[in-house]
């Protein structure tokens, strides 16, 4: 119940009055928000009421809702008004209820895009769950400023990217494992290798492993070994040490298809046979088709492999 | 009121649960607002396609930015709203030639073309098909206010926090998008005359 209209505390009514309303002050007159009060109503604020009033809006005073009907019934224009907006309204809600019992009549059908939709929509949940119980346990830092870009993501596509970059390595690298398991039969150039590789694996472990019930003569030649041995290996140490990067271009992996232009990607480092490179169009000589090549795989934010690249360390 | 405050609070709760990776928490919100959301893109844009592709993006959004809701700016379901709608609004910027307008082969004119009004000679789904296209020809600006308030049911005040703008801005687009819809129903213009000349009056009252 609203309390008595006193002049002391009208204002403050009118004003808790509006604000339970949700309508600006500037609408309403004042004296459509005193309760239990006769109201006149003219056309203007009849106007700005008739459709709270033509959809039965609860939080119009019923003496407003009175005020209004004793004005339609008297004036013709603001009475066909209201039928007008009565019909607008009716129209609406059969709108309304149309599309919402459309949704139930055809649940059968509606359900599995729903389904498939929950589905996505979980493994996306699940994925980044993942990513973000792991940069916090890693790299806190990069949590502040994903949602940025993860807002600005095309539609529909769920955060696979790690899972995917990881299983597209993985692949790479198995196949290169198996096409060299394959390939090292009746490989010409691996005769070669091998006659290379044992000295140095010899001279390599008698340092590590020496024999203390060797002689001292064979020690002294083991030595020697040793003496000659050591240059060889530590050889290829500097090299690693100030190593220059000779690249090819980037080749798409993608041709037949029109790929969308990428935001963000990941480069995956790999190894590969140089099979591939001859399968990217590079020429590659018969005898080094097994031999391994690093490649930079440049993975797209959807998993996919977008496009390739041949790395060589050189001094 | 307590009931809409119990499920605010209980959105809020569930979201709270969906942020510390809760999948039972995210799959009880999605399927509490998940119709509303796919209904507002609907009607908003007159295409299942778009209306699919808004509600997975609008719970894509809640996965990855949930945390920026702000409970003491509104509810759970505005935000969602107000989220859709910024994606529906994209889309329909996007295809601005408004393929996804009319649901039907007819345009949104043959709303206009009936001389009596289609909800006097129409069947109720033909009236019902010609309210849509009516609302879909709305302008965007008067659409969503119509779509929210009067086909949602959304309060001003959550609407007003939906579109960002004051109630009464809320108030004055319905009031416009109503009146703009009662001319393309043609609801408005038969009613008079019939009154007037029931009454026998040639002008309406003034203040």
């Amino acid at each position: 119940m609203k309390p008595p209209n006193t002049g002391s505390t009208r204002m403050g009514r009118e004003a808790a009055s509006r604000e339970e309303r949700g309508l600006p002050p500037e609408l309403l007159p004042p004296e459509l928000l005193n309760v239990g009060l006769d109201v006149d109503m003219n056309c203007r604020e009849f106007e700005e009421l008739v459709r709270e009033i033509a959809v039965g809006d609860p939080s119009v005073d019923p003496a407003v809702s009175r005020a209004a009907a004793e004005h339609s019934a008297g004036c013709a224009a603001c009475g066909a008004r209201l039928i007008a907006e009565h019909r607008l309204t009716g129209a609406l809600r059969a709108l309304s209820v149309s599309v919402r019992t459309r949704e139930t009549n055809l649940s059968d059908a509606v359900a599995p895009p729903v389904l498939a939709m929950e589905n996505r929509l979980l493994d996306a949940f699940r994925v980044h769950r993942e990513q973000t119980s792991n940069r916090v346990s890693v790299a806190p830092k990069p949590v502040v400023r994903k949602p940025n870009v993860i807002a600005l993501k095309p539609a529909g596509r769920p955060r696979v990217f790690w899972p995917v970059a990881i299983a597209a390595a993985a692949a790479i690298v198995a196949i290169f494992v198996s096409l060299r398991t394959e390939t090292s039969v009746g490989e010409p150039a691996r005769p070669v290798v091998a006659r290379q590789t044992p000295p140095v694996r010899e001279q390599v472990k008698n340092p590590l492993s020496p024999d203390p019930g060797s002689e001292p003569s064979t020690q002294a030649a083991a030595s020697g070994r040793r003496i000659e041995s050591l240059p060889v290996r530590r050889q290829p140490a500097p090299q690693r040490r100030q190593p220059q990067m000779v690249a090819t271009e980037f080749v798409p992996l993608q041709r037949g298809d029109v790929m969308e232009p990428m935001d963000r990607g990941q480069l995956v480092r790999v190894q590969v046979p140089r099979m591939a490179m001859r399968n990217a169009g590079f020429p590659v000589r018969e005898d080094r088709l097994s031999e391994p090549v690093l490649a930079d795989v440049l993975v797209g934010e959807d998993g996919t492999a977008r496009g390739i690249r041949f790395v060589k360390f050189t001094q | 009121m307590s009931v809409v405050m119990t499920e605010a609070a209980q959105d809020i709760s569930l979201l709270a649960q969906t942020l510390t990776g809760d999948e039972s928490a995210f799959t009880a919100l999605y399927r509490r607002r998940q119709s509303a959301i796919y209904r507002f893109a609907l009607q908003m844009s007159g295409s299942v396609v778009v209306a699919e592709e808004v509600t997975q993006d609008t719970f894509m959004t809640l996965i990855h930015d949930g945390h920026r809701f702000d409970a003491s700016r509104g509810t759970l379901l505005s935000f969602l709203f107000g989220i859709a709608r910024n994606l529906v609004l994209r889309t329909l910027e996007r295809d601005r030639s408004n393929r996804y307008v009319a649901l039907d082969d007819s345009p949104a004119e043959h709303a206009e073309t009936s001389a009596i009004g289609p909800l006097d000679d129409l069947t109720r789904r033909e009236s019902v098909a010609a309210v849509r296209r009516a609302v879909l020809s709305l302008p965007e600006t008067y659409r969503e206010v119509v779509v929210l308030c009067d086909l949602e049911e959304v309060s001003y005040a959550d609407a007003a926090e939906v579109l960002g703008c004051a109630i009464g801005t809320v108030r004055s687009r319905l009031h416009r998008g109503r009146a703009m819809l009662l001319e393309k129903l043609r609801i408005w213009r038969a009613p008079v005359a019939a009154t007037q000349a029931e009454f026998g009056r040639t002008e309406a009252c003034l203040l």
